[in-house]
């Protein structure tokens, strides 16, 4: 993390340096930044529109809707075609109206100060710089550190929560580790299925803790630590997929002991589970 | 002497090792007796308050039959509205094994929407509709003679001191036959459900009957598997793919369709392909993805290359997610200026080296979108009233959706914005109703 650290300030002084040669400061890289882009382009795409007050959230290299809404904005002023997307025109039109101090903003993302960046007001003036050795902080700063020069935006499907995620990984793991991976997409489908269901509870803890609806929850192996395979699984269901054809059940023919679930109408067999609905 | 003196010790020594498993066995046997009354407890509070709840939405969804026009039935239905989710939790901790409380939960669901739609949601004073007060008046009746079930399983529990865990244990084992006043109490509630959701149609859009009518007719020719296999081939552009897998959808499905697993390099790739016409409806490739390479945009536009070449047309990005060096672009339906949000597209590329990991267009290809009325009612102006003088409206466009009711309704939608929150409002074009209001995390 050091070491990162040190190489990103030698490399932004570097930076900094050619830019004060050139006298331009032209850091955006040719690549066209879009909404849901993170990075040291959306970094510098934000600190312009700020400087010219076009943008008025946080400066944190995650091209979000606020951004999204500042750029259209500005691309409409500016009489741009209004695309939401920053390239190459609309560029050049930032780099024409504004001024980037690129050494400022990244010290204090990588300080994880909290800072503005508007043109025309003294910069030591925009800066809340992190109190830092007063008593009780040192678990504040530890905190954000992940945070520091690492973009991320959290870019999960409209209603579904990081724990959300986590408690279907947990379950779709113990209930379906050995399973192919398509099979593990579908019995996270099948959870996804009861949510949307009217006769099942209606958000993803209820629908896995709901009693004897999966046994992976009966016996506990729900809370074996799940691999990554099973949290791609479960993207993918929340991002759509859905390999079971909207089933709400399913089981293992050679263990399943009751005549109900085989009057089920079958969608079809995935590894070793049959899906039904 | 020495022989009995062994004696004695190995007597003493299993004496106190009986005792000792005596004890243990003992404290085992009070700690699972404990934990089965916690167990049995739970289960009969839950059923309780089922019985509860049941008792008062009957009650209430009486009172509000006795008023006139909707303002003053409002409270009414709004009590009922929760009361209905309240009981829908407590059905929910009863144990699912195998005999649910799928019907009584439906039922509940009903109540829900119904109480939401019409009591919660509707703006304005507009008077009940005659269908309105009928769906009223049928759920006020099927509310009734839910709760007698419930009641008389109730006192039947309370009479004979029936356990929940044993119709658990019943339900386990195999033996489906045996006497159980409680499954047999259960059973008779979910039959009176069904035939209560099989009359409401009008209202009852997930039921699985109408749920067929809503899917698009499929077109083209029944194709053989071996024809499947090469039209999946040729859509993916792999003609040596190995073929690993192939079945064909029980009756449980949409739409017939094949399920095929082929393999490329060692890697499987999932997919189906109706059996009717051959499209191919998803695909999904599962690897490890490296070192990210490719932006968002650039992403984008292998998406947008791959959607042309597949003859996809009209269609608009609405949703982007880039999560571990993946990006998943959601892509629907755009014509006349409208948007189609029920059909749409799904395609998810790999950031190290820009292939398409996935592909779904199951929405595009199964929800059906005729029969909307195109032009809307209210003027923009209108229906902007209702949104609160703080927000800024970033964009403003016509959009169909399928509401809470799966339905399709053509809305006024507003990107709008407060501060640093966005705001998408998605008004009904006919009648000025709120369908769905997000606060947008992206």
């Amino acid at each position: 993390m050091g070491k990162r650290l040190i190489r990103g300030i030698c490399a932004i002084l570097i930076a900094a340096i050619m830019s004060a040669h050139t006298g331009e400061a032209n850091a955006f890289s040719n690549r066209v930044i879009m909404r849901g882009d993170t990075g040291d382009d959306v970094v510098e795409l934000q600190a312009r529109l700020q400087y010219i007050s076009y943008y008025k959230g946080k400066i944190d290299g995650s091209f979000g809707y606020g951004t999204y809404w500042a750029l259209r904005n500005f691309q409409s002023q500016y009489g741009l075609t209004i695309d939401g997307m920053a390239g190459n025109d609309t560029k050049q039109k930032l780099i024409k109206a504004t001024h980037y101090d690129q050494a400022f903003v990244m010290r204090n993302i990588n300080e994880g100060n909290e800072f503005t960046y508007y043109g025309g007001v003294p910069l030591d003036q925009q800066v809340k710089k992190k109190t830092q050795g007063s008593s009780g902080t040192e678990k504040n700063a530890s905190q954000s550190k992940p945070a520091q020069g690492k973009y991320t935006i959290d870019n999960l499907p409209q209603g579904y929560s990081r724990s959300d995620v986590n408690l279907m990984a947990n379950a779709v793991y113990g209930e379906s580790r050995g399973e192919p991976y398509i099979g593990q997409v579908a019995v996270s489908a099948v959870i996804i299925n009861r949510v949307a269901d009217p006769r099942f509870p209606n958000n993803i803890s209820d629908v896995i803790f709901q009693p004897g609806a999966f046994t992976a929850v009966s016996d506990g192996q729900i809370w074996l630590t799940p691999n990554d395979t099973a949290k791609k699984a479960v993207l993918d269901a929340i991002n759509g997929w859905d390999p079971t054809n909207g089933a709400l059940y399913y089981f293992n023919p050679d263990t399943a002991t009751s005549a109900w679930i085989w009057s089920r109408p079958q969608v079809g067999k995935i590894g070793k589970h049959i899906f039904c609905k | 002497m020495k022989r009995r003196d062994w004696i004695a010790l190995l007597s003493v020594a299993v004496a106190v090792l009986l005792i000792g498993i005596g004890t243990w066995g003992y404290r085992e046997y009070q700690l699972r007796k404990t934990v089965m009354i916690d167990a049995e407890n739970h289960y009969q509070q839950a059923y309780h308050e089922l019985t509860y709840y049941v008792d008062s939405l009957e009650e209430s969804l009486g009172m509000a039959l006795a008023m006139q026009s909707r303002e003053s039935m409002r409270p009414q239905l709004v009590e009922t509205w929760r009361l209905s989710t309240l009981a829908h939790a407590a059905a929910n901790e009863l144990p699912l094994t195998l005999l649910p409380f799928n019907r009584t939960n439906e039922f509940l669901a009903h109540v829900g929407e119904f109480t939401y739609n019409s009591g919660v949601k509707a703006i304005k004073d507009r008077s009940l509709t005659n269908n309105e007060y009928k769906n009223l008046r049928e759920l006020y009746s099927e509310s009734q003679k839910i709760r007698d079930e419930l009641r008389s399983v109730q006192s039947k529990v309370m009479a004979e001191h029936l356990r929940w865990m044993d119709v658990e244990t019943a339900l386990k084992s195999q033996n489906e036959n045996r006497d159980n006043q409680v499954i047999d109490g259960m059973k008779r509630i979910n039959m009176q459900a069904t035939d209560y959701t099989d009359s409401f149609s009008p209202e009852n859009p997930r039921n699985a009957v109408l749920e067929k009518k809503r899917i698009n007719p499929i077109t083209g020719e029944q194709i053989s598997r071996n024809q499947a296999i090469s039209q999946l081939r040729k859509w993916i552009d792999r003609p040596d793919a190995k073929l690993k897998k192939i079945s064909e959808t029980g009756k449980g499905s949409y739409i017939p369709a094949y399920e095929i697993t082929l393999s490329e390099h060692g890697r499987s790739l999932n997919a189906a392909v109706t059996r009717k016409g051959g499209h191919v409806v998803w695909f999904l490739r599962e690897r490890s993805i490296q070192k990210e390479k490719f932006n968002l945009y650039e992403a984008s536009q292998k998406s947008i290359a791959f959607l042309k070449k597949h003859q996809f047309k009209d269609l608009e990005l609405t949703k982007r997610n880039k999560y571990n060096n993946i990006a998943a672009f959601t892509y629907v339906l755009r014509k006349k200026n409208i948007r189609f949000y029920p059909a749409s597209i799904k395609v998810k590329i790999a950031l190290d080296n820009g292939e398409i990991l996935g592909f779904d267009q199951s929405d595009y290809l199964y929800n059906k979108r005729d029969y909307i009325p195109m032009k809307p009612a209210i003027s923009e102006d209108e229906a902007r009233k209702q949104l609160n003088h703080d927000l800024k409206v970033q964009e403003t466009g016509l959009a169909v959706i399928q509401n809470q009711s799966l339905n399709n309704v053509l809305c006024y939608e507003f990107y709008a914005t407060r501060d640093n929150d966005t705001y998408r409002v998605l008004l009904n074009a006919k009648s000025g109703d709120q369908e769905k209001i997000e606060l947008l995390k992206e």
